[in-house]
């Protein structure tokens, strides 16, 4: 996709609807609104309010771009279902785009003075002390990111455990901050504990909530920040990422293995 | 008034389904994916399941509806979309998908309730007279639903606690029947011999309203008393029992009410209107009372999308149309969705 290209960008993952619209890297229109379990009735009159903020039709677009999750389950299939759906029928280029990355280079777009050389840790809270969540490491020096975990679920106090021991080794490698983004209000307690051992080595722990942006998810979509190559998907392709079975099939399959 | 086609989209609950339907009466296309074969495993339909199935296929879906139809996306008239009522994270994927299509295609988008679909699914092979009576038997619903004209409903009788199909389900789930239940509970029926004669639930004497939830406590128990008894269980008779006593209800109440309203028609349709022994038993009493029985093509009583571009056409001749911010409602009411309400 060219440097120029005007792509939509849309994610219903979490709380947020965060949603935009960019030519190149200008922003031409943006959502960013609460509005919990409500996803489905306003995501298409978002995005026709920045199709026409952006005095566009949905057919000048070049592409669209979706966060799939992980996240709420009913959240991330309706931006799927929108972003799919349009990408069909208009005939555009489509690119999912994990909506840990994009929570994760939302709290870095806001935070990006504060962030030197950081562990970015994306989470979403999950129940029960879950969390989905990922790792980014960033350096304004080397103007670099790259992925250091996969979109996952882990119990948030084992997260925080995995990066306690690593603490000498991301100091020796010139790490100065660990950065959580996201639910961090649920899960106080856990970043608290690694907040205190990380000031052992120096290391700053800064947690914030900081809502989903749709123009972080777009420029993910642009492939401006992560090294990793995103490819279009074929519409009929494109699925949430849920990091998980279903409930259902946990118990049925356990069920199954003991009657053998 | 010829050519208008209405791509319609069904997720109410465990088929994706995508239709073209041209005038509210032809069929041009009506693919049904069904899902039974994952849920098979569950013993019944399990709503996460279902909704993630149908993002999944959704696309697919469409698309194979509008290539078999012989048109182009850009024939379209309107889109139709299952509003309600069903499994709400199963009907918002198909409402997300049609909202896209209605913007993207720059036509309107129709909100369409469920079971206006399953009684206006009998338009696509018959000609449908007013008034009419539709007895809408499902695994979610018994309705007994007075049409008095085109496109407006009154529901005289609804069931106070199971659904026909349901009660199937569980009696099916206690005999060991595989999911779903009542195709096997009909075949058995059948093959019996004998009958073990089970209670009728009538309510009070003028009501429309049906209860089958004692009935099935009743089947509960007689295989408890062959269990505690040792003794062995002639399930056939016991599934014709139950079969004898829903038949016995359901005719005698739909009768009962096409008689009183002076109805031109009668109208079987949902899911079990497939079921081999009520469409006998209805057929007989209807021949009896010299009353013209309608009953869509076993396809068109299961859950599909052409069901839904048939009801959609009554909206959109009446040019009542949803926004964009439409919702999907679990619960919505059949006589509200009428195109106008009675005085």
């Amino acid at each position: 996709m060219n440097k120029q290209a005007t792509l939509l960008a849309v994610d219903t993952s979490t709380a947020t609807m965060a949603g935009a619209i960019m030519s190149g890297d200008k922003l031409l229109a943006s959502v960013q609104t609460e509005s919990e379990r409500n996803h489905s009735i306003h995501i298409m009159t978002n995005i026709e309010t920045m199709l026409k903020a952006s005095k566009l039709d949905v057919n000048e677009l070049d592409g669209i771009i979706a966060g799939i999750g992980p996240g709420s389950y009913t959240g991330v299939r309706i931006a799927v279902t929108a972003a799919k759906t349009l990408a069909w029928t208009c005939r555009k280029p489509l690119i999912g785009v994990s909506s840990l990355a994009a929570l994760a280079f939302s709290g870095v777009f806001v935070e990006k003075q504060q962030l030197d050389h950081a562990v970015v840790l994306p989470i979403m809270d999950a129940r029960r002390g879950q969390v989905y969540t990922a790792a980014f490491e960033i350096n304004a020096a080397s103007a670099q990111s790259r992925r250091l975990h996969q979109d996952h679920i882990v119990l948030m106090e084992q997260w925080c455990q995995l990066w306690e021991v690593q603490l000498a080794e991301l100091k020796a490698r010139g790490v100065s901050c660990i950065a959580i983004f996201g639910d961090v209000a649920l899960h106080a307690d856990a970043i608290s504990s690694l907040e205190q051992t990380a000031a052992q080595y120096g290391i700053a722990v800064l947690a914030a909530a900081h809502a989903m942006s749709g123009r972080a998810l777009a420029e993910l979509g642009q492939g401006q920040w992560l090294e990793e190559r995103i490819m279009p998907t074929e519409p009929h392709e494109l699925v949430p990422n849920y990091a998980q079975l279903t409930e259902a099939e946990v118990k049925q399959n356990a069920k199954e293995r003991e009657e053998g | 008034m010829s050519e208008e086609l209405i791509l319609a989209i069904e997720t109410s609950c465990d088929e994706t389904s995508a239709a073209v339907v041209r005038s509210g009466k032809e069929i041009c296309s009506n693919i049904v994916s069904s899902q039974i074969d994952v849920h098979e495993r569950f013993g019944g339909v399990v709503p996460e399941i279902a909704s993630r199935k149908h993002v999944e296929t959704i696309t697919r879906i469409i698309e194979a509806a509008i290539a078999q139809s012989g048109y182009t996306a850009n024939d379209l008239s309107a889109i139709a979309v299952t509003e309600g009522p069903g499994l709400v994270g199963a009907l918002l994927v198909g409402n997300v998908a049609a909202k896209g299509l209605a913007l993207a295609l720059n036509i309107p988008l129709i909100a369409t309730h469920h079971i206006a679909g399953h009684i206006y699914a009998s338009r696509l092979e018959h000609e449908m007279r007013f008034p009419a009576l539709a007895l809408v038997v499902s695994g979610g619903h018994t309705e007994l639903v007075l049409l008095p004209k085109e496109g407006v409903f009154q529901i005289i009788g609804r069931t106070r606690d199971d659904a026909v199909g349901e009660a199937y389900d569980k009696v099916a789930r206690a005999l060991k029947l595989p999911y779903p239940g009542g195709p096997h509970i009909d075949r058995l029926a059948h093959e019996a011999a004998a009958e073990i004669e089970l209670p009728r639930a009538w309510l009070e004497q003028d009501s429309y309203d049906f209860s089958f939830s004692g009935l099935k406590s009743a089947v509960l128990a007689v295989i408890n008393q062959h269990r505690m008894k040792g003794l062995e269980l002639d399930e056939a008779a016991l599934a014709k029992g139950f079969q004898q006593s829903v038949i016995d209800v359901l005719v005698t109440k739909a009768l009962r009410a096409a008689k009183q309203y002076g109805v031109e028609q009668l109208i079987l349709c949902g899911g079990v209107a497939a079921n081999r022994g009520l469409r006998q038993a209805l057929a007989l009493a209807c021949e009896k009372d010299k009353l013209q029985l309608i009953v869509p093509s076993p396809k068109l009583c299961t859950d599909n999308a052409a069901m839904i571009g048939a009801a959609a056409y009554i909206k959109f001749k009446h040019g009542q149309f949803a926004g964009l911010d439409m919702k999907a409602d679990p619960g919505l009411s059949l006589e509200k969705w009428s195109i106008e309400t009675l005085a």
